[in-house]
C-alpha cells in the first residue's frame, strides 16, 4: 500500500472542492477591498487605492461603534451559550426515555430559520401583545414598563438571548455526544474515592470535554461574529445604532450605500478579528496536546 | 346606485379594451408577439400587484406578449436589483422599487423619454410631485404607478364619543391625544420611531419639520435640519412620546407596520402615514372589530399659523437597461398606466367585483384622483389624497441620500429613547456635513 | 444500646443518602423544566399562532377556534410552497451526499497521519469561512453567471459545499481524535486494508460525531438565505427565501409565517427522531472500547 500518498489521497477531494469553490470569490473580494468602487459612480471596479479603505475604517466612528457592539455581543453569546450548554449537556446525557425524546426535539430552535426567529422574538417582545414582554414584566417587575427593544441595553440583551436560544440546542448536543462517550469507569472510580459532584465536574468532566469545548467555542465565535439575519429582523441595529453589529454595517455599506470597496474592506477586517479569536483558541488546542 | 355605476363602468371597460386592442394592432407590437417579459414585484400580498398579475392575461391576449412575474422579498428588493444590474444579466425586464432606491439604482434603468416621444405617451397623467421622484437630471426613469400620499387616520367612533374634531394643527393633535389618553384606555397616537427600514421614521418627522418652515438640506446641500425651527419641530415630534406621553409606549421600538398593528388592534386612536393603508384599516381581517369601518382620514396636521405639508412616496416601475425585450416591456408599461386600467382595478375592488386578494385603492393618476365615480365609491379618499399630492414635499434624492437618511434615522431613534434632541440633531448635522464633504458635494 | 445506635446511624445515613438523592432528582427535574421552558415556549407560541385565524393573531389568549386555513393557504397556488420544499430538499440531499464522505476521509487523514503543514491546512480550511457571506455575494454571482448556472439548484449545492465541508471536517476530526488508535491498528495487523478499517471499525465508532456534523450541515444548508436570494429567481427558490414572502409592505403576515415555520422545521425534527437510536447506539459503541 502506498501509504505515503494515501493520506493525501484522502484529503484530495476536500481540497479540490474547496479550492474550486472558495478561492476565486475570496481573492476577488480581497481585490475589491483594495479598490475604490462606488457602484453609484460606476458599474466597473474603480482605481487601485491600496489599503486606503482599511485606513478609512480606522477613522470611522460608526465602524468603532460596530466593533464594540460586535465584541460585546460575541463574548456574551459565546460565554453564556457554552456555559449553559455544558449544564444542559450534563442534564440531558442521562439514559431515560423522556430525556432521549427531549434530545431528539432539542434541535428545533436551531433548525428554525434565523430570520423567522428574529421576527418571532420581535413579535413576542412587542409591548402590546408580546408574550415575553408580559412574562418579563411579571418576573422582573422593574422591567415591566420598559420597552425591551426600545433601550440600548435591553435590546442588546434581547439579541444575546436570541443568539443563545438558537445555538444552545446544537452546542448542547455536541456536549451530550461528548459526555455519553466518556467511559463510565472513570466516574465510578471517582465516586468510590469519595469525590463530590463538584470535584467530578471540575476535575474529570470538564478536562475531558476540553477538545469539544474548544471546537464549540470556535464554531460559536465564528458564527456570532457574523450573526446577521436575526439581528436585522429583530432590531435592524436599533435603537439608534446601539445594536449595529459589524456584519450589519458591512451589509449597509455594500448594498445600501453601494460602497463596495469599503464594504469588502470591512469584511476583511471582520475576518482579521475572527483570525484573532481562532488563533487564541488554537493555541489552547496545541497546549492541551490535542493538536497532534 | 352601485349597480348603475358598475354598469357604466362595464361599458367603459369594454370601450377602453376595444381602444387598447385597436392600438395594439396598428404599430410595432405585431412583431413583439411571442416575446416574453419578466416583471419583478415586491412580495407581500399587495392587492395592486395581485391585480396586475391577474389581469396581465388581457394584455397577453391583446399583444401576444407573455408576462411573467417574479416576486422578490420586500426587504431584499434593492439587493436583487443591484446584483442583477451589476451582472448585466437581462433576467428582469421591469422592476418595481421604492423611490429612495432610485438615485442609486437608476444607472441600471433605461430612461423612458424616447419611448414616450415615439408613442406620444404623456407623462402628465401623473401628479408633478410623484413624477418628480422618477426624474433624474431631466430624464424620466420610471412610472410612478404606485404612489402614496401621507394622510392622518383617526378613529371616527372615538372622536365622536369624546366630542372632539379631527385635528388640523399639531396643537389640536396634542390636545386630542391628551383627551384620548385620559378618557379612554387607548394611547392618543401610534408613531414609529424605530431606525432603519429605509428611514421610515423620517416621514412623520418631515411633516413636522416642513410645516414649521424648516428643511433637511439647503440649496448648497448643507444640513439645516438643526436650525431653530428644525429643533423646535423635532422636539415636538419626539415629545409625543417623551414629554406629552400621548404616544403609545412601544412606539420607540415600532416600525411603521407595528405602529399600524397597534392602531388596528384599537390600542391607539390616531395614525399618520401612507394612504393605501386605508383599506387595510377598514377592511382587513387583521383589524379589530371596533376598528373596522370606523377609520376616518384627513390631511396631515400643520403648524399653527403655517401650512400643512405632507410627504409623498412612490413605488415606481422601471425598465432594466439590460433588458432584451425593451419594446415589449414598454408596451406593458403603457398598458399598465392607462388611466382606465387603474380605475378599473380600484373600482372593481371597491364594488366588491374582484377577489379580496386584489383589493387595492391605489390611484396614481390625476384624472382618477378627481374622478367622481371613484370618489363616490371611496368616500372621497382620492380627492383628499390628491390634495396631499399637491401640498407635498418630497425627500431629497441624490446618491448619498441613503446614508444621510440613516444618520438622521438613527438620531431620531436615539432621541425617542429620551436623549437630547438638540445634541443629537447637531451631531447628526455634523456627520451629514462631513459625509457630504468627503463625497465632494461642496467642491467648486 | 450500641447496636441500636449503630442501626439508627445506619438508618440516618440511609436517610441522608436518600434525601440527597431526592434533592438531586429535584434539581435535575427543575433544571430540565427550565431548559424546556426556555427553548420551547417560543416554539409553542409559534405553533399556536400557526393555528390562529388572522383576527386572533394579536391576542394573548390560548383559547381560540383553531383553523387549518393557514396551512392550506401556504400550499395554495398563491405561495406554492411545495416547490420550494422540493428545491430545498434537493439542495440539502446532494450537499450532504457529497459533504459527508469527503469530510470523513479528510478528517480521518488529518486526525491519523503526520504531515507537514497540517496546522496551516486546518487553519486554511476554517479561514475560508471568516469572510461574511455578503462580501462574497457579488463575486459568486459573477462566477455562476459565467458558468451559466444561475437559478439552478446546482449553484446552491456548490455554494453550500463551500460552507459545509470545512465545518464538517473540523467537527468530525474532533470526534475521530477521541477514538483510540489501537483498535484500528489491531485491524490493520489483521491484514485489513485502510479503507476497510475506516468502513468497518472507524465509521461505527465515529457515528455520533458524524451524526452531529450531519445535523449541523443539514441545518446550515436548510437555512441558507443570502445566496438562495441572490442566485435564484423562479426555478430554484428555496424555503428560507419563500419564508420572507410573508413579510411585505403590509408587515409580517404572522399566522401564515408561523404555519410556514412549522412546516419548515419538520424535516429536521423527523431526521432527529429517525437517528435518535443510531445516535445512542453509536455513542455506546464508542464508549465500549
Amino acid at each position: 500500500m502506498t501509504n505515503k500518498y494515501f493520506k493525501y489521497l484522502l484529503l484530495a477531494p476536500a481540497f479540490l472542492i474547496l479550492g474550486t469553490i472558495t478561492i476565486y470569490p475570496l481573492i476577488r473580494s480581497f481585490w475589491i477591498s483594495l479598490h475604490e468602487w462606488n457602484l453609484t459612480d460606476s458599474l466597473d471596479i474603480g482605481e487601485f487605492v491600496g489599503i486606503d479603505n482599511y485606513l478609512q475604517a480606522m477613522g470611522d466612528s460608526g465602524f468603532w461603534n460596530s466593533v464594540t457592539v460586535t465584541l460585546v455581543f460575541t463574548l456574551a453569546t459565546v460565554f453564556i451559550t457554552i456555559a449553559s450548554a455544558i449544564a444542559v449537556g450534563i442534564l440531558l446525557s442521562k439514559e431515560k426515555p423522556y430525556i432521549s425524546f427531549l434530545r431528539a426535539i432539542l434541535i428545533i430552535p436551531f433548525a428554525l430559520s434565523p430570520a423567522l426567529v428574529g421576527y418571532s422574538w420581535r413579535f413576542m417582545l412587542n409591548p402590546d401583545y408580546g408574550l415575553f414582554d408580559r412574562i418579563i414584566g411579571f418576573l422582573i417587575p422593574p422591567l415591566s414598563g420598559v420597552v425591551m427593544l426600545g433601550t440600548p441595553t435591553t435590546a442588546l440583551a434581547a439579541l444575546v438571548s436570541v443568539a443563545v436560544w438558537i445555538w444552545l440546542p446544537f452546542i448542547s448536543l455536541m456536549f451530550i455526544s461528548g459526555l455519553m462517550g466518556l467511559p463510565n469507569e472513570v466516574y465510578e472510580a471517582a465516586k468510590i474515592d469519595g469525590a463530590s459532584n463538584m470535584q467530578i465536574l471540575f476535575k474529570i468532566t470538564l478536562p475531558m470535554l476540553q477538545p469539544i469545548i474548544l471546537i464549540a467555542s470556535i464554531l460559536m465565535t465564528m458564527f456570532s461574529l457574523k450573526q446577521f439575519d436575526p439581528i436585522v429582523t429583530m432590531t435592524s441595529g436599533g435603537p439608534g445604532n446601539s445594536t449595529e453589529v459589524l456584519n450589519f454595517l458591512i451589509y449597509s455599506t455594500s448594498f445600501r450605500y453601494f460602497d463596495m470597496g469599503y464594504g469588502a474592506a470591512l469584511g476583511y477586517i471582520l475576518a482579521i478579528m475572527t483570525i484573532g479569536f481562532v488563533l487564541i483558541y488554537m493555541r489552547r488546542l496545541v497546549k492541551g496536546g490535542e493538536w497532534n | 346606485m352601485l349597480k348603475k355605476s358598475s354598469a357604466v363602468f362595464f361599458t367603459g371597460a369594454v370601450v377602453s379594451s376595444l381602444v387598447l386592442s385597436a392600438c395594439g394592432n396598428d404599430s410595432s407590437s405585431e412583431d413583439l408577439e411571442g416575446e416574453s417579459i419578466t416583471v419583478a414585484l415586491s412580495e407581500g400580498d399587495i392587492g395592486q400587484f395581485n391585480a396586475w398579475q391577474a389581469r396581465s392575461e388581457e394584455f397577453t391576449e391583446e399583444t401576444g406578449i407573455e408576462v411573467e412575474f417574479t416576486e422578490v422579498p420586500y426587504n431584499n428588493l434593492l439587493d436583487r436589483i443591484t446584483t442583477e444590474g451589476i451582472s448585466g444579466q437581462g433576467t428582469f425586464d421591469l422592476v418595481t422599487h421604492l423611490d429612495v432606491m432610485g438615485p442609486s439604482s437608476r444607472q441600471f434603468f433605461e430612461p423612458l423619454d424616447d419611448y414616450a416621444a415615439e408613442d406620444d405617451y404623456n407623462f402628465d397623467r401623473f401628479p408633478e410631485s410623484t413624477l418628480d421622484l422618477s426624474t433624474y437630471e431631466g430624464e424620466i426613469y420610471s412610472l410612478p404607478v404606485r404612489a402614496n400620499a401621507q394622510l392622518m387616520f383617526y378613529r371616527k367612533d372615538v372622536f365622536e364619543d369624546l366630542g372632539i374634531d379631527p385635528p388640523e394643527t399639531w396643537e389640536e393633535l396634542e390636545q386630542a391625544g391628551e383627551t384620548i389618553t385620559e378618557e379612554t384606555d387607548m394611547a392618543g397616537i401610534a408613531p414609529y420611531y424605530q431606525a432603519g427600514n429605509n428611514g421610515q421614521n423620517l416621514y412623520m418627522w418631515t411633516s413636522y419639520l416642513w410645516s414649521n418652515g424648516a428643511d433637511i438640506l439647503d440649496d448648497e446641500m448643507k444640513p439645516v435640519f438643526n436650525s431653530e425651527e428644525g429643533i423646535e419641530a423635532t422636539q415636538r415630534y419626539i415629545d409625543l412620546l417623551v414629554e406629552d406621553e400621548i404616544a403609545t409606549a412601544g412606539s420607540v421600538s415600532f416600525g411603521e407596520q407595528e405602529a399600524r398593528t397597534n392602531f388596528k388592534q384599537s390600542n391607539s386612536a390616531m395614525w399618520i402615514g401612507w394612504w393605501w393603508v386605508y383599506s387595510d384599516f377598514n377592511f382587513s381581517d387583521s383589524s379589530d372589530e371596533e376598528v373596522l369601518g370606523n377609520v376616518g382620514f384627513t390631511t396631515v396636521p400643520g403648524w399653527e399659523g403655517k401650512e400643512s405639508v405632507s410627504n409623498i412616496s412612490t413605488f415606481p416601475l422601471a425598465m432594466m437597461k439590460d433588458s432584451e425585450n425593451k419594446e415589449a416591456a414598454w408596451e406593458f408599461m403603457k398598458w399598465l398606466s392607462e388611466p382606465e386600467f387603474e380605475k378599473e382595478v380600484v373600482l372593481d375592488a371597491l364594488n366588491g367585483d374582484s377577489p379580496s386578494n386584489q383589493f387595492s385603492t391605489d390611484i396614481s393618476q390625476t384624472a382618477n384622483l378627481n374622478d367622481e365615480e371613484l370618489n363616490e365609491a371611496g368616500d372621497d379618499l382620492f380627492t383628499t389624497g390628491g390634495e396631499s399630492f399637491e401640498n407635498a414635499q418630497t425627500l431629497p434624492k441624490f446618491e448619498n441620500w441613503p446614508e444621510v437618511s440613516d444618520i438622521i434615522s438613527n438620531a431620531i431613534s436615539n432621541m425617542a429613547t429620551g436623549e437630547s434632541v438638540e445634541d443629537n440633531l447637531n451631531q447628526a448635522a455634523e456627520d451629514v456635513e462631513q459625509l457630504l464633504e468627503e463625497e465632494g458635494y461642496y467642491d467648486e | 444500646m450500641n447496636s441500636v445506635t449503630a442501626a439508627q446511624k445506619e438508618k440516618q445515613a440511609a436517610k441522608a443518602v436518600s434525601t440527597r438523592r431526592i434533592a438531586a432528582e429535584v434539581v435535575e427535574k427543575v433544571g430540565v423544566l427550565l431548559v424546556v421552558t426556555f427553548l420551547f415556549l417560543p416554539i409553542f407560541w409559534i405553533a399556536l399562532t400557526a393555528f390562529k385565524p388572522a383576527s386572533e393573531v394579536y391576542s394573548l389568549s390560548v383559547f381560540f377556534q383553531p383553523t387549518l386555513e393557514n396551512f392550506s393557504r401556504i400550499f395554495s397556488s398563491a405561495y406554492n410552497f411545495e416547490n420550494f420544499y422540493f428545491n430545498s430538499s434537493i439542495v440539502v440531499f446532494f450537499t450532504l451526499l457529497i459533504t459527508l464522505p469527503v469530510s470523513v476521509l479528510a478528517a480521518y487523514s488529518i486526525s491519523r497521519f503526520q504531515m507537514r503543514g497540517k496546522q496551516v491546512f486546518m487553519f486554511a480550511i476554517l479561514a475560508t469561512q471568516f469572510i461574511p457571506l455578503i462580501v462574497n455575494v457579488i463575486p459568486f454571482f459573477i462566477m455562476f453567471r459565467n458558468w451559466g448556472i444561475l437559478d439552478t439548484t446546482l449553484a446552491l449545492i456548490i455554494v453550500n459545499l463551500g460552507h459545509t465541508i470545512p465545518y464538517a471536517i473540523w467537527l468530525i476530526k474532533g470526534f475521530i481524535d477521541s477514538i483510540p488508535k489501537d483498535i484500528e491498528e489491531a485491524g490493520l495487523i489483521d491484514g485489513a486494508g485502510r479503507m476497510k478499517v475506516i468502513w468497518h471499525i472507524l465509521l461505527p465508532m465515529a457515528r455520533p460525531g458524524i451524526i452531529t456534523a450531519t445535523v449541523f450541515c443539514f441545518v446550515i444548508t436548510w437555512n441558507e438565505y443570502m445566496f438562495a436570494l441572490i442566485l435564484t429567481n423562479q426555478d430554484a427558490v428555496t424555503l428560507p427565501v419563500a419564508l420572507s414572502y410573508f413579510v411585505g409592505e403590509n408587515g409580517v403576515i404572522w399566522n401564515e409565517m408561523a404555519a410556514a415555520g412549522m412546516i419548515y422545521v419538520l424535516p429536521t425534527v423527523v431526521f432527529m427522531l429517525l437517528v435518535r437510536k443510531q445516535f445512542v447506539k453509536g455513542m455506546s459503541a464508542g464508549a465500549v472500547k
